[in-house]
Formats: C-alpha cells, sequence, structure tokens
C-alpha cells in the first residue's frame, strides 16, 4: 500500500498535559477520518505533521520525508485548511489568495490565475472583490477551503471543516471535498468530531482519545462485525414470536420499530423456523450494521475504561 | 485557456525560490501599509512640516527634532501591526504552513518595515544631502565641511531607521493586540527622551538613555558640527547603547517566533 504518512511512538507534552502519547500510524492515500472527542489531539497531530509544532519525541514521515528534516518538502505538498478563522480583516479574497499562492511558490501570475480558478471552484462569484471580515461564515469556509488548494496539493489537511455552518452550508462543504477527493483525486485527511461528515466523506477512520491511537481501520469492516446480530420485522402476532425466540434460547430485544436478536451460528434458519411455527409473516430480516456513533462510543468507553 | 474556462487544473510551472518569498512578503505588506490614511497622512506632514523647511533655511536642530518626531509616530502607528496582527487574526498559521521559513518571514517583514520607516529616518536626509551639496558647493563657506556633514547626516539617518525598525518589530512581536503595541512603541520611545532629557539638568550621564539624544551625539562627533552642548558626551557609549537596544529588540522578536505555538 502507498504509505502517505507514517507516524512511530509519536508524542507531544505540553508541561504534564499530553496532546499526543506514542502515536503510531500509517496513512495511505484516499479520504481519512481522524475522529475523537474535544481534546483527543486532533489538530495537535494536524500541526505536528505540518512542522507548525515540534513533536516532543518520536518520528514521522510525510511522503517518505522526516517532518524534522524536510518540512519545506512536505509543506509544498500539503493543503491546510485550519478550524479557525485566520485572515486579514481589511483584505479581499483575491489578494489574499494571491499573497498565500506567492508565498507557496508560485509567480504572481500563476497565483493570480489560481485564485481565480480556486474561488470559481468553490463557488465564490463577486463576492471575492469585498473584504473578508464582509463575508458570512460559509463563504469564509470556502475561502479557507480555496486556499489549501490554490498550491494543488497532494493531501489536505482539513481541520473541523463544517464548523460553524448552517445545514445548507454544512452539505455544501461537503458536495465541494466529495468532488475534490472523486474528481481532482486529492487526499484527505479529515479532522471532524462530526460522525456523520466523516461517514460520508470517508472510507478509512483513524479513531483517537486522550492523544492515544484507539483504532484504525476501513470505516465498512469496522461498521459491519464479523459475527453480525440480526434485525428482523415481522407482520402477526409480535409477542408469540419473541417468546418462541426466548424458549429457543436466543436473546431478541424488542426496539421501536423492529427486533433485534444477538448472533448465534444458525440464527437466520432458526428465525424462519420460528417464524412459520409461530404464524407471523416475515417482512424484513438483515444484518444489524453498526452507526459511527454507536462505535465510535464504544470504542471510546472502551479507552476510558483502560 | 479561453478566459472563459475557470476550471480547477493541476499546476505543472515552475515555483520560485526563496528571494522571492521574502520580497512578495516585502511588498504586500508594504502596499498594505501605505494605503492606510493615517500612514499617508504622517508621511505627508512629515515631509512637509519636518524637511521641507531645511530647504528654506531652517535650522538643522528644528529638522532634528521634527525628524524624531514624526519617526515616533510613524513607527508607532506602522510598527505596531507588523507583526502583532498575524498573531491577532492568526495569519501567521497560514504563512507558517506554507513552504516558508520563519527566517524568511522574519526578514520580509523586517524589511517592510525598514522601507517604510526609512521614508522619514533615511530617504530624506539623501535629498537634503543633495541639497545641502548642491546649493552650498561653490559658495563662500569654505570652513563648513559639508561633505563629511552630508555623509553624516545620511548615516545618522540610516542608524535611526535601523533601531526604530528594531524596537518596532520587538513591541510588535510581543503583543497580539496592535493598538497596545503601538502603544508601547509611542511609551518607550517618548518617555524615556522626555525623562532623560528632563532630568539631565540633575545627572548629565542620563542623557544617555534618550535615544535622541544618543543620535545626535553621534552627528554631532562625525560630523563635526561643534555643538558646544554635546561635547561632553562619548559617541562610541551612545553608539553601543543604540547598538545594545537593537540586539535586545532582534533577541526578543527572534524568541517570540521560535516559541510561536499556533494556538487556537
Amino acid at each position: 500500500m502507498n504509505i502517505l504518512v507514517q507516524t512511530e511512538s509519536l508524542s507531544k507534552y505540553y508541561g504534564e498535559v499530553k496532546a499526543l502519547k506514542n502515536f503510531s500510524v500509517k496513512i495511505g492515500p484516499g479520504a481519512i477520518g481522524l475522529l475523537g472527542p474535544n481534546g483527543a489531539g486532533k489538530s495537535t497531530l494536524i500541526k505536528v505533521l505540518l512542522g507548525l509544532i515540534p513533536a516532543t519525541s518520536g518520528t514521522a514521515h510525510v511522503f517518505r520525508w522526516d517532518i524534522t528534516q524536510n518540512p519545506l518538502n512536505i509543506r509544498q505538498r500539503i493543503g491546510y485548511m485550519p478550524e479557525h478563522d485566520c485572515f486579514l480583516p481589511d483584505v479581499n479574497a483575491v489578494t489574499y489568495l494571491s499573497y498565500l499562492g506567492q508565498l507557496s511558490g508560485l509567480s504572481a501570475h500563476d497565483a493570480m490565475q489560481r485564485t481565480h480558478e480556486a474561488l470559481y471552484y468553490v463557488k465564490i462569484g463577486d463576492e471575492r472583490y469585498r473584504e473578508i471580515s464582509t463575508y458570512s461564515m460559509g463563504m469564509k469556509q470556502k475561502i479557507k477551503l480555496a486556499q489549501a488548494l490554490i498550491h494543488d496539493p497532494k493531501l489536505i489537511f482539513l481541520d473541523e471543516p463544517t464548523s460553524g455552518l448552517d445545514p445548507t452550508g454544512r452539505r455544501e462543504m461537503l458536495v465541494l471535498i466529495k468532488k475534490i477527493v472523486k474528481e481532482q483525486k486529492k487526499n484527505i485527511l479529515f479532522s471532524s468530531h462530526i460522525l456523520t461528515d466523516i461517514e460520508q466523506i470517508c472510507d478509512n477512520v483513524i479513531i483517537m482519545n486522550h492523544g492515544e491511537l484507539v483504532r484504525v481501520g476501513r470505516l465498512k469492516s469496522l461498521l459491519f462485525e464479523k459475527k453480525p446480530d440480526l434485525v428482523v420485522r415481522v407482520r402477526g402476532n409480535e409477542d408469540r414470536f419473541i417468546s418462541m425466540l426466548t424458549e429457543s434460547g436466543l436473546k431478541p430485544i424488542k426496539r421501536k420499530n423492529d427486533i433485534l436478536i444477538k448472533y448465534s451460528p444458525g440464527l437466520s434458519r432458526q428465525i424462519l423456523e420460528l417464524a412459520v411455527r409461530s404464524g407471523v409473516q416475515l417482512r424484513y430480516m438483515n444484518s444489524s450494521r453498526r452507526t459511527l456513533e454507536e462505535l465510535f462510543v464504544k470504542l471510546i468507553n472502551e479507552n476510558e475504561n483502560k | 485557456m479561453g478566459i472563459y474556462d475557470q476550471t480547477y487544473r493541476r499546476f505543472e510551472g515552475k515555483l520560485q525560490g526563496r528571494l522571492v518569498r521574502i520580497t512578495t512578503i516585502l511588498k504586500n505588506e508594504f502596499m498594505r501599509r501605505i494605503r492606510n490614511k493615517w500612514v499617508l497622512i504622517l508621511l505627508i506632514l512629515a515631509w512637509s512640516i519636518g524637511i521641507f523647511p531645511i530647504f528654506t533655511g531652517g535650522a538643522f536642530m528644528a529638522y532634528f527634532v521634527l525628524t524624531f518626531i514624526w519617526l515616533l509616530l510613524f513607527t508607532a502607528v506602522v510598527g505596531g501591526p507588523i507583526l502583532s496582527e498575524d498573531f491577532q487574526f492568526n495569519s501567521i498559521t497560514l504563512y507558517l504552513s506554507r513552504p516558508l521559513r520563519k527566517l524568511d518571514y522574519f526578514l520580509g517583514k523586517y524589511l517592510t518595515l525598514f522601507v517604510l520607516v526609512s521614508l522619514i529616518g533615511f530617504i530624506p536626509t539623501i535629498f537634503v544631502s543633495a541639497f545641502i551639496i548642491g546649493i552650498l558647493y561653490g559658495t563662500s563657506v569654505r570652513e563648513f565641511d559639508y561633505y563629511t556633514f552630508s555623509y553624516s547626516l545620511m548615516v545618522v539617518g540610516l542608524l535611526m531607521t535601523f533601531v526604530f525598525t528594531n524596537i518596532g518589530m520587538a513591541f510588535s512581536a510581543m503583543t497580539k493586540n496592535h493598538k497596545y503595541a503601538s502603544g508601547g512603541i509611542f511609551a518607550f520611545l517618548f518617555f524615556t527622551n522626555i525623562l532623560s532629557l528632563a532630568l539631565s539638568n540633575l545627572y548629565e550621564d542620563i542623557m544617555y538613555c534618550s535615544i535622541w539624544a544618543n543620535f545626535m551625539i553621534l552627528f554631532a562627533d562625525w560630523s563635526s558640527a561643534g555643538n558646544n552642548t554635546l561635547v561632553d558626551f562619548d559617541s562610541n557609549v551612545s553608539l553601543a547603547i543604540l547598538m545594545i537596544i537593537s540586539i535586545i529588540c532582534l533577541t526578543i522578536v527572534w524568541i517570540k517566533l521560535q516559541r510561536v505555538e499556533l494556538s487556537e
């Protein structure tokens, strides 16, 4: 697998506070979600990888370059969309993005041309000539995304890109990010605590808590368990069906709209037989799929109790 | 590419080097500051009230006093926000996430402030020197060494620009609020000078605490202009004091930049 980012026992301490603790992970191409509660160390990890803050110990490589030896080569190929506002209030978007493009190494002409391309891409029209201080939150987030794209990076760090947006703005931002991944074939590291955003965009997730790695893997395999419970919906005498399930040694849980039955070997055949014997009509039967929220809460609780 | 085609594309062009990035900071910051109406007002006033009287036969001492006052105000206005705004609005996060060294960022900002301050501290001395040499050349003022006088004027002007730039950078680096930075620059320059001059009757050497007086001591010695009030002061001590202030200021700026942990 092509590894874009690799860390080995990466740690960052602020005095007594351990923002990152022996963090070892390999990040491949594609859209990777970086999940964790507030204070988990997501932003710290991004800043250490960018070389903005030095690590206390451990190593990290981005595009096979060491972050301490080659920070400039790394930053040349990375775009960064920070969580918080970072604009000078009295400049317009065109001037500011062109300036940032030139700081990335583009010539003045290329920077101006790519500024307009990036602003069109994020759907900022004539507002680009107004001062950024007059922009709405959604427009500011789009400007932040545009500045991360201007120098054609191979990997983009998105730190809470939907933070502070209303539902419409959030939807627009997620559509843009999906476009960047699918059409522009860019790799992204999407840091967020909004789980539905991660589910919509990312193929892989890294879950962290208190600076430590909790779980990493493909989202689909994490959500679909190897021994899945079954979700069943029936029409007819549901209570009789449930009591027959219980008598057979199964563990049914009646929920609002369906019945969840805990995994056991040969479960689906047993359910079919019991449905016939109890006289109910089986309307729906499928593996239960955990939501990312359930997985996240479970893993974080396990990590807290460790 | 047609003008109508605004698609976001891959970049396959050539990247510029370090020097271009430093000059980019210089150009952009300079244009941003010079568009400030207060900066333009101060520049117009400094040149018209402070400098032009020289060309109409005004006293040189008045020129130095006025230059110092305009330089003090100007450095406070342009120097205060030069670094503090980037800390205040967190734009330094975006700059340093680019392939830009902290040293390059510092050099770009320093050169910007140096060029701005030189508009009052150094550039006028070139015109004044040219005026002196041009007008007095061929006149009967033979005992007056106008070449040494002019060169000393320009060197002291350059030194003033250097020291004021360092002071401006240091105060700007110390705070996230550009108004506090500007206030700090003004207060430091104004009160050290006023108090030193006021107390100099009690203890003469306290004059060395006045930045303005140190420049006058240097100019008096280098130009042999023979200012009797400053003849007892040692220009080497003045130069040393100004250099120590500059080194302290630059050290403060460097430490603050190294310790920039880009917090939210």
